[in-house]
């Protein structure tokens, strides 16, 4: 478990509030503040993602025998605050036995430079991390094929010094180690640090390791499946799974952008199961994701029909949502807790959000949040999300309001990108499936324009 | 080998010498440079397990050579040009700096090889100076003064002479003392060291084929593709093939259609193109019926290139035009993917080579200018990426054919050194890929033409040369590879070209026609469905004829 997670305790008082509704950490499934909505999410249901992965959802074993030639990739779409990362730390820790996978959980963010990120990157940072949980989990590995592996690296490192050499640059400094877990990181590492450290000595990595991806997918592809063979033999499980989590953070639209569309051809090569959190911007993408991946919508929960009919379950789930975070006695009523959950939009991040704004607004003498504290903090949050309004996105939700009050669906197109970006519209069940954040709909302006 | 020479009694020995792995000094006089060659060659076939080790003495200098004799640790260490270094060049007030320093460059090599001779024969390598007959008649005596010591150690000494005519012994393809290429481009050392790595990756991928268990496929299917791919990094073609039969029993339904493009491409190498056309055909069928766009493009590529090695334009064109179709769709769909981008460009140069053949020279050259403008785009965007600095010299050398064609010869030459240029910088940097020695080698082959074409013969002949050189060092390390014996073949009959016309010596010309007649005699023996070697093979017997 994460260590500032420990900090994580459910609030007796006003003043500890502020530290239970933070949402900076993910929470995990042995946390006590953990909530699984994954029954609630619409159309969306966890068992069909086991499913794709070959994994019997209630016994959590992976049926190797079944589609033996193909790895599995899949893509999991969603906004952000959705809560991807706690749904991918639960089906790691789910998966991750003797008779289904060993999971190895990549986040981007803490290994890799977001404002200059590339696929390649992402899978050096995928061997370092399988390496070090090898490593940690005390799995021996064949120094051979470790070495066969190093050595390739060793090359590329030779080659990328070539052209550095050739312009005057400061070269990677790489020493030549035998064979052993720590030789592999500390080249990974050498490797790392220059492509976050100087742009002119990352783009010569990248393309040189671009230039040798074939070659490059071949060793990591033999890597993977010696290692797949060791933990059978070793009874510690069937095949390697990749969580890749944290594309999102990545600084740019256009650089998750290249990442998924220049690097599909890449990622295709690299044969070994893999679940990619997808920012849902990518959506966009999908038809040539599913060209060799699946790729599945992991939507807000949804709390309120298209016609209005608020769905009891999502908001009877999202009270325990609450209540393990906040002592129910720090309320002035369970309607405050109902109107925040109802305005968070079938969001857990927005609802912390608006629960932390209505802290700020209540008098810790009192010991107790009320309803009115809580339409001050909507007040603002809605004139804060309404300041990104432009009069062309009133337009649209405009046409938004009306097709939803019609019963009607609204596809994705690229309109509704930055709505989606700036979490001005939220979406449910496969996307289709679109509504205005309820707390802009408070705004004046929307009421002014979109009525 | 040149007939009448006492090659085969001077080696017998020396091979005999030689199966005893350890330091030997040995001195190789000939009349012709075909004797080093063929020595070289049969080192290699004899001792195929030993690396060996190239270099022109008088382009070394001492520190290069000792890093490169350490390096080698066992094996051959040739040393051509070794009279060079035997020599001195009178110094005095008007001489230019360079021909002191190298002087001293000489002196370097004998004083420090003579000093380390003990250190020199620490190591299992054969050390052989070659020496030409036209070399100072006393050169062992001079050798004898400037390195005593070594000389005491030397094993054996060779004296390898054949009948050649005068003209023979100056012959163009006696580069001696000629040639602009870079010093890594005359070696062939990192070709031995690059084998030697290749042969040792193809027994531990073997090694580890053979220890595991027949049910874990997956770990299997990761070792085919890297045993296939060495086999056909070291020209052992026939072994890939196999690999590739003992793939296909494992491999899933699914990804049987990469081991039939790989396939037909290994048949294409070898000449059997007929054979491959099936197989292009079945992955194209297997790609239309998964609807996989990017591979069916790829498949439809492969098959017209087929069809045009058969001689069949039209149908190349159509499978072309297809291609070229099918790249459009894709990278409109997706104009930010710079792979699309690539398949689009190279797709228009297939059209404009089509069109080019089919006599269509207008929009031949439309179609290479629009290939030239996206891989243009693609190397300014990524000057890095190898593979679009490649495309793009082969961009300017199919402008500078067409260029040529249309009488453009100022146009021509231009692109033709553009393409060079580039060319020449990607084989530096990657000396072991053969794709761009070839590259490199037909760059050379183009300018030799235009030069020739615009009677700059000295410098025709110079860049003929060395056309001439690197296409032979490519059909000597790939004796199996149709495309390099072809080059090899159309390099004597330019050479030909240019001795029967641009300096009128027709017994020189019968030559090198009768040596590419040879060789196309081979390749329609042994690819007979390639209508371009029947057609070479016509058109040299015809001039032959007429000589």
């Amino acid at each position: 478990m994460d260590e500032r997670l420990k900090l994580y305790t459910k609030a007796k008082s006003l003043i500890e509030v502020d530290n239970a509704v933070r949402f900076d950490v993910p929470i995990t499934p042995d946390h006590e503040f953990y909530t699984d909505f994954s029954d609630v999410r619409g159309d969306f249901e966890d068992k069909m993602l086991y499913k794709t992965l070959n994994v019997n959802s209630k016994t959590f074993v992976f049926n190797r025998a079944v589609n033996r030639g193909n790895k599995v990739t899949l893509f999991l779409a969603g906004m952000r605050g959705s809560g991807k990362t706690s749904e991918l730390e639960k089906i790691a820790k789910k998966l991750h036995n003797k008779d289904c996978f060993f999971c190895v959980t990549c986040n981007l963010d803490d290994g890799l430079d977001m404002n200059d990120l590339e696929y390649m990157d992402i899978l050096i940072f995928q061997l370092e991390r399988l390496f070090q949980e090898l490593e940690k989990h005390k799995i021996d590995i064949d120094k051979d094929i470790i070495g066969v592996l190093q050595s390739w690296f060793g090359e590329r490192v030779k080659e990328v010094n070539k052209v550095i050499k050739k312009e005057g640059g400061f070269e990677v400094e790489v020493e030549a180690k035998s064979p052993s877990f720590f030789s592999f990181l500390s080249i990974a590492a050498k490797l790392k640090a220059n492509i976050s450290g100087s742009k002119e000595n990352a783009d010569k990595i990248r393309t040189v390791f671009r230039s040798n991806f074939t070659d490059f997918s071949k060793k990591t592809n033999e890597f993977i499946e010696y290692v797949n063979i060791v933990l059978r033999e070793k009874g510690i499980a069937q095949e390697i799974l990749f969580i890749i989590d944290g594309l999102e953070k990545s600084a740019t639209v256009d650089i998750r952008r290249k990442i998924i569309l220049e690097g599909s051809e890449r990622i295709r090569q690299i044969k070994a199961h893999t679940i990619f959190a997808l920012p849902i911007e990518q959506m966009a993408l999908r038809r040539k994701l599913e060209e060799f991946a699946t790729v599945t919508s992991f939507p807000f929960v949804k709390i309120v029909e298209k016609d209005g009919t608020i769905i009891e379950e999502a908001v009877s789930r999202f009270n325990d949502f609450v209540y393990k975070r906040i002592e129910s006695s720090l309320f002035d009523n369970p309607a405050t807790v109902r109107k925040a959950i109802l305005l968070g939009g079938g969001s857990p991040r927005e609802l912390l959000r608006l629960l932390e704004y209505a802290n700020i607004y209540a008098d810790e003498d009192e010991n107790v949040i009320t309803i009115k504290d809580l339409d001050k903090g909507i007040k603002k949050l809605a004139a804060q999300s309404s300041q990104y309004l432009r009069t062309v996105d009133l337009t649209n939700l405009k046409t938004l309001k009306e097709n939803n009050d019609a019963g009607k669906e609204t596809p994705f197109d690229d309109k509704w990108q930055d709505l989606l970006e700036d979490l001005i519209v939220l979406e449910y069940n496969d996307g289709t499936y679109k509504r205005v954040n309820p707390i802009v709909a408070e705004s004046a302006i929307y009421k002014q324009y979109v009525g | 080998m040149l007939d009448n020479s006492n090659y085969t009694e001077e080696t017998k020995p020396l091979f005999k010498l030689f199966k005893t792995e350890a330091f030997r000094f040995v001195v190789v006089r000939y009349n012709h440079y075909s004797f080093v060659q063929q020595l070289q060659k049969d080192l290699k076939t004899r001792f195929s397990d030993r690396p060996c080790h190239i270099a022109n003495a008088k382009d070394i200098d001492y520190t290069q050579l000792m890093k490169d004799y350490l390096g080698l640790g066992r094996g051959f260490f040739i040393l051509e040009g070794f009279d060079d270094v035997l020599k001195e060049d009178k110094v005095d007030k008007n001489s230019r700096p360079e021909v002191a320093a190298n002087n001293y460059r000489r002196k370097d090599i004998t004083i420090g090889l003579n000093l380390r001779r003990d250190k020199l024969a620490q190591h299992p390598i054969a050390l052989i100076v070659c020496v030409p007959a036209s070399a100072d008649a006393l050169y062992a005596k001079i050798m004898i003064k400037k390195m005593p010591d070594l000389w005491s150690f030397r094993s054996w000494m060779l004296d390898i002479e054949g009948e050649i005519s005068q003209e023979l012994v100056k012959n163009p393809f006696n580069t001696e003392g000629v040639s602009s290429l870079p010093k890594e481009a005359i070696e062939i050392e990192s070709d031995a060291d690059f084998l030697t790595q290749k042969q040792k990756e193809l027994t531990r991928l073997r090694a580890s084929l053979a220890n595991t268990p027949d049910n874990e496929i997956e770990y299997r299917l990761t070792l085919y593709p890297q045993v296939v791919d060495v086999e056909i990094e070291i020209g052992d073609y026939q072994s890939a093939l196999d690999t590739l039969d003992a793939w296909e029993t494992v491999a899933f339904e699914d990804n049987k259609d990469e081991i039939w493009l790989k396939k037909g491409d290994v048949l294409t190498t070898i000449g059997k193109i007929e054979q491959a056309l099936l197989l292009f055909e079945k992955a194209k069928d297997a790609y239309t019926k998964a609807d996989n766009k990017e591979n069916l493009a790829v498949s439809l590529s492969r098959i017209g290139n087929t069809h045009a090695a058969l001689g069949n334009l039209d149908k190349a064109l159509q499978f072309y035009e297809d291609y070229s179709k099918l790249e459009k769709q894709l990278y409109e769909s997706y104009p930010n993917n710079v792979s699309f981008k690539n398949g689009l460009a190279i797709s228009y140069q297939y059209l404009g080579y089509t069109h080019a053949a089919l006599g269509n020279l207008d929009k031949a050259l439309q179609f290479y200018e629009d290939d030239a403008e996206l891989t243009k785009q693609l190397y300014e965007s990524y000057p890095n990426n190898v593979e679009f600095k490649n495309n793009l010299a082969i961009s300017y050398s199919k402008l500078g054919e067409t260029h040529a064609a249309l009488g453009n010869l100022d146009k021509a030459l231009q692109f033709y050194e553009d393409d060079a240029e580039l060319t020449k910088q990607l084989y530096e940097s990657y000396p072991n890929n053969v794709e761009f020695k070839n590259n490199l080698a037909i760059s050379y082959s183009k300018l030799g033409s235009t030069h020739a074409a615009l009677g700059n013969l000295d410098k025709a002949l110079q860049f003929y040369e060395d056309y001439s050189k690197l296409e032979k060092q490519l059909y000597e390390s790939y004796p199996n590879n149709v495309e390099f014996k072809n080059g090899l073949a159309i390099s004597y009959a330019k050479l030909g070209v240019f001795s029967r016309d641009a300096i009128k010596d027709k017994t020189k010309a019968r030559l090198y026609f009768k040596q590419a007649e040879t060789l196309w005699l081979e390749l329609v023996r042994d690819a007979p469905q390639y209508v371009e070697f029947q057609k070479f093979l016509g058109m040299v017997q015809e001039i032959l004829k007429d000589l």
